[in-house]
């Protein structure tokens, strides 16, 4: 009777790791499909980009980063040109009479 | 029947331990899967951008030239206007103190000095000994009484004549032939300055 009983479970217990065996196939299989689908989809996503570049058309999209990325660099550019010109406009009064004393000095006649 | 049990318990642990070690390694696995396709659907992204790029690369650079160019070329410009105004500036105000000078208003410099000086310079250029000057109006007057001096100073004929040139100061030597001519004026001058030594006044100016 008690040998019955053991059988009966190992045969449970068997079933058991069977089903998990069939379970765990089935998530690697599942992401392995995933992955193929994935992988897939960013091939032809990528062969679509391609021929369209190819064409010259859909770059609209790119023209308008870059551009709006050029415009960043621009405005940043335009800063630097500002301030350097205020540096300009600020010269010290030492400086200018320094840059006045030379020009006289070379215009006034020397013995 | 506390051994058959504990035998049974045992054997329950164990299935169940080995059903959790199988889904546990296939969910590894999975996850590995998964982290490798979506490693290499971005390498396939990334490396299509990069040819999408070099194929319209010419049109993004063409975009890109045109809007950094403009303003690199606006601010280039500005720059030389700025620069343009400060040297002119210095050329502004040492004419002012030329004008100052030449009126005899400056204690540091004798303008009659400056005008012998200039004249003397003027009959070495030229070579000679007989030369006619002309002089603007302010200095008419002066050189007519010091005309005489001059000659003797500087051991050659000096004649005044009667042509006033308009400059700050200065004078206009031609020999007595006539054939030639040397312009010895302030303004001159200072118009030679600014040409020859535009950059090094930059420098100074700190502009360059």
């Amino acid at each position: 009777m008690k040998m019955d009983r053991i059988i009966s479970m190992g045969g449970r217990l068997q079933k058991l790791l069977a089903d998990a065996e069939v379970e765990a196939n089935k998530k690697v299989s599942e992401a392995q499909n995933k992955a193929d689908e994935m992988i897939r989809t960013a091939r032809s996503d990528a062969e679509y980009r391609r021929k369209r570049a190819q064409r010259g058309t859909g770059i609209d999209e790119l023209i308008a980063e870059e551009e709006k990325k050029a415009r960043k660099e621009a405005d940043k550019i335009t800063k630097e040109y500002a301030d350097k010109v205020d540096d300009l406009r600020n010269i010290s009064e030492e400086k200018m009479n320094e840059a006045q004393a030379l020009v006289l000095g070379e215009v006034l006649p020397h013995e | 029947m506390s051994n058959t049990i504990e035998m049974e318990a045992e054997l329950i642990q164990k299935a169940v331990n080995e059903r959790n070690k199988l889904i546990k390694e296939a969910e590894e696995k999975a996850a590995k899967i998964l982290a490798a396709a979506e490693a290499e659907a971005n390498r396939i992204r990334t490396d299509n951008e990069n040819q999408v790029l070099q194929l319209v690369g010419s049109d993004l650079r063409t975009v890109r030239d045109r809007i950094i160019g403009q303003v690199e070329l606006k601010g280039k410009s500005d720059i030389m206007a700025a620069r343009g105004i400060m040297l002119e500036r210095v050329y502004d105000n040492t004419r002012t103190q030329l004008n100052f000078i030449a009126e005899g208003k400056d204690p540091n410099n004798d303008y009659n000095e400056i005008l012998e000086k200039l004249m003397k310079e003027a009959v070495e250029q030229i070579g000679g000994d007989d030369f006619i000057i002309s002089v603007n109006k302010r200095d008419q007057s002066y050189m007519k009484s010091e005309i005489g001096v001059l000659s003797f100073k500087l051991g050659v004929k000096l004649r005044l004549s009667n042509e006033l040139i308009d400059v700050i100061g200065g004078i206009k030597c031609t020999s007595a032939s006539g054939d030639k001519i040397y312009y010895n004026t302030l303004d001159g001058r200072l118009e030679h300055v600014r040409r020859i030594k535009e950059a090094e006044i930059a420098t100074k100016l700190g502009v360059i």
